[in-house]
């Protein structure tokens, strides 16, 4: 016992819950965060869009970027993908509600990444080609659309949901939680970070459409 | 529907390769009928509801008490112990009763199921306190009052296996060991003599198929007989292996004591 460990597996769980939070689930804040600037307006979404690409110097912006975000990201959804694929949900057959939060945050999590995916590539790989910034007026006119703006809808409220249990989750896995009384109040805290990004990326949303359809 | 009888929806199959197929039996309803009281009237007039001779369905059971943990089947689809499944529960008004076997463990006929690899994960965790040597080692430290009641609920796994059936990280290509032996560990872990061997008890955690692989789904602990707070033991022995592997990495050669003891 003991002398032949295999730990991989372990390892690669831990840390597909680490990258989860830090810095996947921490992005995502970040990322409402500086979007809130959208409802300031037109002048000051494109001076904020602006100052963060200007944030750091430019091998070391790709270097954050990469290293800090898509890495982990990449890490955290190939393994979680694994993962996924690693379990037989049953939640008709056991309709208790955690059961099927266990459902949701797996087809959240798929759901989430493939907006990513299109998200990153629409945008950011776009703007990389063409070697102009995102401004006011391109969002806005991509928003207009019901289609898009149900996907965005889609997308980023899976993403909040995947983010809001996945608290939860994190704290199980590594034992922050182990009491019931804890885990219990670990669950309501995961309820009001989904509602409250939920709320945040709504408002963004939403204001975007409407000007998008204001500006025909 | 009639209140005089109870009907019961039978899977059988002859052996693990066989065909699977229903039986429906119908046998006179008793006062205080359990799935496996109704089961023994079968056994006594082995003939289907439509009239045709079979071969008694077989079951495992032994206590008929929910302690031994062998009568596990799926009542109505419900992973549980059939010696407490009522039928004026599940039957009020003379609804049928389905039964099937365990769909995680390898079938041997009709409901009966091989669970040895919950044994085999019992060994795996190393869950037993090694006291047996060649001299009287005189009696072991005392135990805490608040930690036997904490370990008494724990003790009460009969290894029945619903937690097991239930989970959806337990499936055939997935190598977890389920809550049950996880729990178990923590129970020996718990032991101020069990206590001794606790390396290897997260050590075998941190193995594919270890504690890691535990999906949160909490269906255990809702399906557990014995209501075993299996998720809090698993939570713990998360917490117990992080800490393990931090001290590994950290601590250098803090196991050597292992090393030596399997050479």
């Amino acid at each position: 016992m003991g002398v032949q460990q295999n730990q991989t597996q372990f390892l690669l769980r831990r840390l597909q819950s680490l990258t989860g939070i830090f810095p996947v689930g921490g992005y995502l804040c970040f990322h409402l965060f500086e979007n809130l600037a959208a409802l300031s307006g037109p002048e000051r979404f494109n001076e904020i869009v602006h100052d963060i690409e200007k944030l750091a110097p430019l091998p070391y912006f790709y270097i954050i970027e990469w290293s800090l975000i898509l890495i982990p990201l990449l890490i955290h959804s190939l393994l979680g993908m694994m993962i996924w694929f690693s379990g037989q949900p049953n939640p008709l057959a056991y309709p208790y509600r955690r059961n099927w939060l266990y459902t949701l945050q797996r087809w959240t999590g798929g759901i989430g990444f493939l907006f990513i995916l299109s998200h990153f590539l629409q945008w950011r790989w776009a703007v990389l080609m063409r070697g102009t910034p995102i401004t006011y007026a391109d969002i806005t006119r991509d928003l207009a659309g019901v289609p898009m703006l149900t996907w965005y809808l889609v997308g980023v409220l899976s993403l909040c949901f995947h983010f809001g249990n996945g608290l939860y989750g994190f704290c199980y896995s590594w034992g922050i939680t182990v009491g019931k009384k804890s885990q219990r109040m670990m669950e309501y805290v995961g309820w009001g970070a989904f509602v409250a990004t939920s709320i945040v990326a709504v408002n963004i949303l939403v204001s975007l459409h409407l000007a998008g359809v204001a500006h025909g | 529907m009639s209140k005089e009888n109870v009907v019961l929806r039978v899977k059988r199959q002859d052996g693990p390769q066989s065909p699977a197929r229903w039986e429906e039996f119908s046998v006179p309803r008793h006062a205080g009928a359990n799935v496996l009281s109704v089961l023994m009237q079968v056994r006594e007039n082995p003939v289907t509801a439509s009239g045709q001779k079979t071969t008694p369905p077989a079951w495992d059971a032994a206590c008929l008490e929910e302690v031994c943990g062998s009568c596990s089947m799926l009542v109505n689809g419900r992973a549980r112990q059939a010696c407490t499944a009522l039928i004026e529960t599940y039957s009020p008004n003379g609804e049928p009763i389905t039964l099937e076997p365990f769909s995680k463990f390898p079938l041997v006929r009709d409901l009966v199921v091989d669970r040895s690899r919950m044994f085999e994960s019992l060994k795996k965790v190393r869950a037993w306190i090694p006291i047996d040597g060649t001299y009287d080692l005189g009696p072991g430290p005392r135990m805490s009052q608040k930690t036997a009641e904490e370990r008494y609920v724990m003790s009460t796994c009969m290894t029945c296996g619903c937690c097991l059936e239930v989970c959806p990280q337990v499936n055939t290509h997935s190598p977890f060991i389920g809550a049950a032996a996880i729990s178990q560990a923590r129970l020996f872990n718990a032991h101020p003599t069990g206590q001794l061997n606790e390396s290897e008890r997260l050590h075998a955690l941190m193995e594919p198929g270890g504690v890691a692989d535990c999906g949160k789904a909490g269906n255990c602990v809702q399906a557990c007989p014995k209501e075993i707070p299996l998720t809090t033991s698993i939570a713990e022995m998360n917490r117990e292996v992080t800490w393990k592997a931090v001290k590994d990495f950290f601590v250098r050669d803090s196991d050597d004591h292992e090393k030596k003891d399997a050479s």
